[in-house]
């Protein structure tokens, strides 16, 4: 799966881990913990065909959504997206185990905002990044 | 009678210098194109309101443009170099393409359209970032056999 895939490569690297330890989750985050965090989803995506069926390429388009808490804005979640860029945009190779040819920012990083969830000044901030990732997968077998 | 999508059609090339090339590209679409009479104008400066037309004497027939994903594995192309059997674009000795088309009911007697030609054009690939590579070949009937059209025979 490739959001699995994407995690393993994201905490490959120390200078993720040294900002949000291993706080990568996929479509939402647990409850109560630390921020910054990073959640991972599938927005949308294109599986070609040919005549005779898949062709074992697929392209998904990817969300990579940093979240902190934090009264003064996204210092963190800024620093934290630019370390997910410089490590996925333009990437060709592994993700773990499988094979990505081809992975490109779609448009800019975009900010997010969201109220505190109790009563202190402490506000939700977001910074998000679509990506559409070309990726190997396999051929279904239909027997 | 159902209507039906062109999923499983095949594409087969028999004749050419290589007696039995094996083509390994999968196609992604095919067209099978379209076959043209030419309008010969009978009118003249009495005729009135429309032009008027008789039918030509012969049919132009179709020419077949395949698309596929180009697979840089592959060494057996319509484009391969000269001296590959199978450069079918080079290959000036008309050979026979078979389309085979989807079955209504899978029982071994498919629909085909099949005729004699060669290979008019082979297009390579676009290479661009967040684009899978597709390339394409065109391929005319020569009109000398076919192209035939053969129904599904329902069993």
């Amino acid at each position: 799966m490739i959001l699995a895939d994407l995690t393993t490569h994201l905490l490959s690297f120390t200078d993720i881990t040294n900002k949000i330890g291993n706080r990568v989750y996929i479509n939402r985050a647990p409850a109560k913990k630390a921020t910054p965090y990073i959640i991972l989803g599938t927005v949308s995506g294109d599986t070609p065909y040919s005549l005779q069926g898949e062709i074992g390429v697929t392209q998904s388009l990817l969300q990579v959504t940093v979240w902190e808490r934090d009264p003064n804005g996204p210092f963190k979640a800024n620093e934290v997206a630019e370390l997910v860029r410089d490590k996925v945009s333009g990437w060709r190779g592994n993700w773990d185990q499988t094979f990505v040819s081809d992975c490109s920012l779609q448009g800019e990083p975009f900010d997010l905002t969201d109220p505190p969830d109790d009563k202190s000044d402490d506000w939700w901030h977001g910074v998000q990044m679509d990506f559409k990732v070309t990726h190997r997968r396999s051929i279904p077998a239909l027997s | 009678m159902a209507a039906d999508t062109g999923h499983g059609t095949t594409i087969a090339f028999t004749g050419f210098t290589e007696a039995n090339p094996s083509l390994t590209v999968t196609p992604n679409t095919i067209a099978l194109g379209e076959m043209v009479r030419e309008k010969l104008k009978t009118s003249t400066l009495a005729t009135t309101l429309f032009h008027t037309y008789l039918p030509g004497d012969l049919v132009e027939p179709p020419e077949i443009e395949v698309t596929y994903f180009f697979d840089t594995l592959e060494d057996e192309l319509p484009f391969s170099s000269a001296a590959d059997t199978f450069a079918l674009i080079h290959d000036p000795v008309p050979g026979t393409l078979t389309i085979t088309l989807p079955e209504q009911d899978e029982t071994g007697n498919p629909p085909t359209f099949a005729g004699t030609g060669f290979l008019v054009q082979s297009g390579l690939p676009e290479l661009a970032t967040d684009t899978l590579m597709v390339a394409t070949f065109r391929f005319a009937f020569d009109g000398e056999t076919g192209p035939a059209w053969t129904a599904d025979a329902i069993a």
